[in-house]
């Protein structure tokens, strides 16, 4: 009896068992369920609290949080629309540009030219950085009265441009450092994905007389389409986020008009230490940014049959 | 058999320890958290390190150093898991916060015991670790804005070195003297003064605020009084320095304006009293530093900050780690000489008005403003309150909006943040 009951217990997690597969996963479960799916219901129950960081506890406040966040007396509404209003500005200046660059680079970088390896690692490199030293480098660039751009402008004529402390130049200075950061990454995506058009596509439009730009627009852009909603959709959820470049380069400054999302949250989170509203900004941000990319994919999505 | 031996020799064991600790009194030892991340560390840990040699086998304290914005996350974090430290630092417009979320110790108990007096003590520094009645902190020092005057370039402009601006007027006609194009090239490459976009001018306009008797908030903190002649005044006069007087550039970059003083290009600049050894330590940079102008109309007054010990509340409370602990802070205040010689005044008055520090010439200059440092009554949201007049100050600054229009949006969001839970 006891022989045929531990027998079966033992198949069950023979090679052959409906348990084997499993225990492969559990590592990855553990760290799964412990630093992701634990956080964002816990995240989400403090949101509906008035959480004390100093306690480390809260009673239940129902959708208050959410109710500051649309009550205009309060200083959350404010500051809130005011940093995601900040945040959508910069993915609509930085995402064009991070990915019109990164093709273009990947377009230049996949033809016969000599040298395209070494230039892809030059473009590729900046993406090793951390935002700290990326941030230090261009608040140099960039000084106003010292820095090397404006030495430059000034040998064209083009005097004394406030790039960290003006609008519109605060926004394009975190741009531009943001599209010198990150753009190899979509640049080696996007290289990829043309190496794996198939040659004889092009040979057969070469041969009924495709020009370059021809070629470009009816042949590689099509192509790269299943590519292009993979960097597309990542592109802007890591516009969506960002925090390093305003927090090191302008401070969210001038006068909180680079203050993004990200970091307001933060501040009301570990600068006010409320919880509470900082876990309604984040979750509301998120179904935000949820909405975005729906509609994003519903755009973009298709599939492509050579 | 074996375990009965076992058991024998376990006892003989636990008896030695009981033994052990009845003779003598344990050695304490005090976790201490600072964000004392520049060499201003280094002097702490050498002032640790001589007290620990003082008190060896007594107590012994291990100094935990972190950036402050962590610092300050981390506290929490400690308190809440029950690994808070013995002793740490704060910075007085924080300790409120923390003590109303009642993870800070109650001092008053503790500083009769140890004849800590306040009249030892600057006194603005010293009643501000108060907060509803119950003192919470003890100051280490004081870091008020000073004045730093580039004594070469005065010189060359025909001024006394040896006497700088001392109130608006002269101020203003310094600082026109100074403002000059030195190449010929039509632009102007010598400032009189920069007052940056950002960080810290919030210090310069809050020094003339209260130099116009100004007050920033209500006495129940409530409601803020910032927006008043008081203040329009001061964020006017700063707006005219740069457009009407033009003796200060417009966009002033954050720290531009003290990489300029260093490479000797600006005449004038307003800093704290930390970043002296900077210049100090800059080749060929002759400079004077003291007090900040008294720009206002009706008292003097400068902004300061200050650093203040607190002791963390602990899950289980150790009497005797608790005296070590303030047994520390008071002796490192009665050693804290070195201290203010890297760049901060030391809050007790005996180290402050001793010779040593009082006879140095850039010390004993800045010494002089000890007596009129000007503390707001600590309140937990001061830091958040005080945020929309960093805006507004940027604000008007740049030209975005007229003094008027800034000040009164700022007060706005400040009887938001106020009337809040």
């Amino acid at each position: 009896m006891q022989g045929r009951s531990r027998r079966t217990f033992g198949q069950l997690f023979s090679e052959e068992g409906p348990i084997y597969p499993y225990l492969y996963l559990i590592p990855h479960g553990v760290f799964f369920f412990a630093f992701i799916v634990y956080p964002i219901f816990k995240g989400l129950y403090v949101s509906l609290t008035d959480w004390d960081m100093f306690t480390n506890s809260g009673t239940f406040a129902g959708l208050r949080n959410y109710k500051v966040l649309l009550d205009p007396s309060t200083v959350q509404y404010v500051y809130y629309w005011q940093a995601l209003r900040n945040t959508l500005t910069f993915v609509l200046i930085s995402v064009p540009v991070l990915i019109g660059v990164a093709l273009g680079l990947a377009v230049l970088l996949t033809g016969k030219m000599p040298g395209r390896g070494v230039f892809r690692t030059v473009f590729f490199m900046p993406t090793a950085l951390t935002v700290s030293v990326v941030a230090v480098i261009w608040r140099w660039l960039l000084n106003a009265n010292h820095g090397y751009v404006n030495y430059l402008l000034s040998k064209l004529g083009v005097e004394g441009i406030a790039w960290l402390t003006s609008q519109p130049w605060a926004w394009a200075s975190i741009a531009i450092a943001t599209v010198w950061w990150t753009v190899g990454w979509n640049m080696i995506l996007l290289i990829n994905g043309i190496n794996g058009i198939p040659e004889e596509l092009y040979e057969a439009s070469r041969i009924d007389g495709a020009t370059s730009w021809q070629l470009f627009r009816y042949m590689t852009l099509p192509c790269l389409r299943p590519v292009m909603f993979y960097v597309g959709i990542t592109t802007v959820i890591a516009s969506f986020n960002l925090f390093g470049q305003p927090q090191l380069m302008t401070g969210g400054g001038p006068t909180r008009s680079t203050l993004p999302v990200m970091l307001h949250i933060y501040g009301e989170a570990w600068g006010n230490y409320r919880m509470g509203t900082a876990t309604a900004m984040a979750y509301a941000t998120a179904l935000f940014m949820l909405v975005v990319t729906a509609i994003q994919a519903r755009f973009m999505s298709g599939s492509i049959e050579y | 058999m074996r375990s009965r031996l076992s058991l024998i020799i376990g006892l003989v064991l636990v008896f030695v320890l009981l033994l052990s600790t009845a003779g003598y009194a344990a050695p304490v030892t005090l976790d201490y958290w600072t964000g004392f991340t520049g060499p201003d560390g280094a002097t702490m840990q050498k002032l640790v390190d001589q007290f620990n040699q003082e008190h060896e086998g007594k107590i012994t304290v291990n100094m935990s150093i972190m950036p402050w914005d962590s610092f300050y996350e981390k506290i929490v974090a400690a308190v809440i898991s029950g690994k808070a430290p013995d002793v740490a630092i704060m910075h007085l417009d924080r300790m409120a916060e923390f003590a109303s979320g009642g993870v800070l110790l109650p001092l008053d108990d503790l500083i009769g015991e140890l004849g800590l007096d306040g009249s030892d003590y600057i006194e603005a520094v010293w009643s501000c670790g108060v907060w509803q009645g119950k003192r919470y902190s003890i100051p280490l020092d004081a870091h008020p804005t000073v004045m730093y005057w580039n004594k070469t370039l005065f010189e060359e402009a025909g001024l006394d070195p040896e006497s700088p601006p001392t109130d608006r007027e002269s101020f203003l006609a310094i600082t026109k003297a100074l403002t000059k194009d030195t190449t010929g090239d039509g632009k102007i490459d010598q400032w009189g003064t920069m007052f940056s976009v950002g960080w810290p001018n919030f210090h310069y306009w809050y020094s003339l605020f209260y130099q116009n008797g100004g007050v920033l908030f209500d006495e129940t903190n409530t409601k803020s009084t910032y927006n008043s002649d008081a203040g329009l005044d001061a964020l006017q006069f700063f707006v005219d320095c740069i457009y009407e007087h033009k003796v200060s550039p417009q966009n002033v970059q954050v720290d531009s304006e003290h990489e300029a003083f260093k490479r000797g290009e600006l005449g004038i600049t307003f800093n704290g009293i930390w970043m002296l050894s900077d210049y100090r330590n800059q080749p060929n940079l002759e400079f004077g530093a003291g007090p900040v102008p008294q720009w206002g109309s009706e008292r003097q007054a400068v902004w300061a900050g200050s650093h203040q010990f607190v002791l963390p509340k602990q899950r289980s409370a150790d009497a005797a780690k608790t005296s070590a602990a303030v047994n520390f802070v008071k002796w490192i205040g009665d050693h804290s000489l070195e201290w203010g010689f890297g760049g901060q005044l030391p809050a007790k008055l005996s180290v402050l008005r001793g010779d040593e520090f009082g006879q140095d010439p850039y010390f004993g200059n800045i010494a002089k403003m000890e007596t009129y440092i000007y503390f707001p009554p600590p309140f937990p949201k001061y830091g958040e309150a005080v945020g929309p007049i960093w805006d507004a100050i940027n604000a008007a600054v740049l030209g975005a909006s007229s003094p008027q229009d800034a000040l009164a949006r700022a007060a706005d969001l400040s009887d938001k943040i106020l009337a809040a839970k």
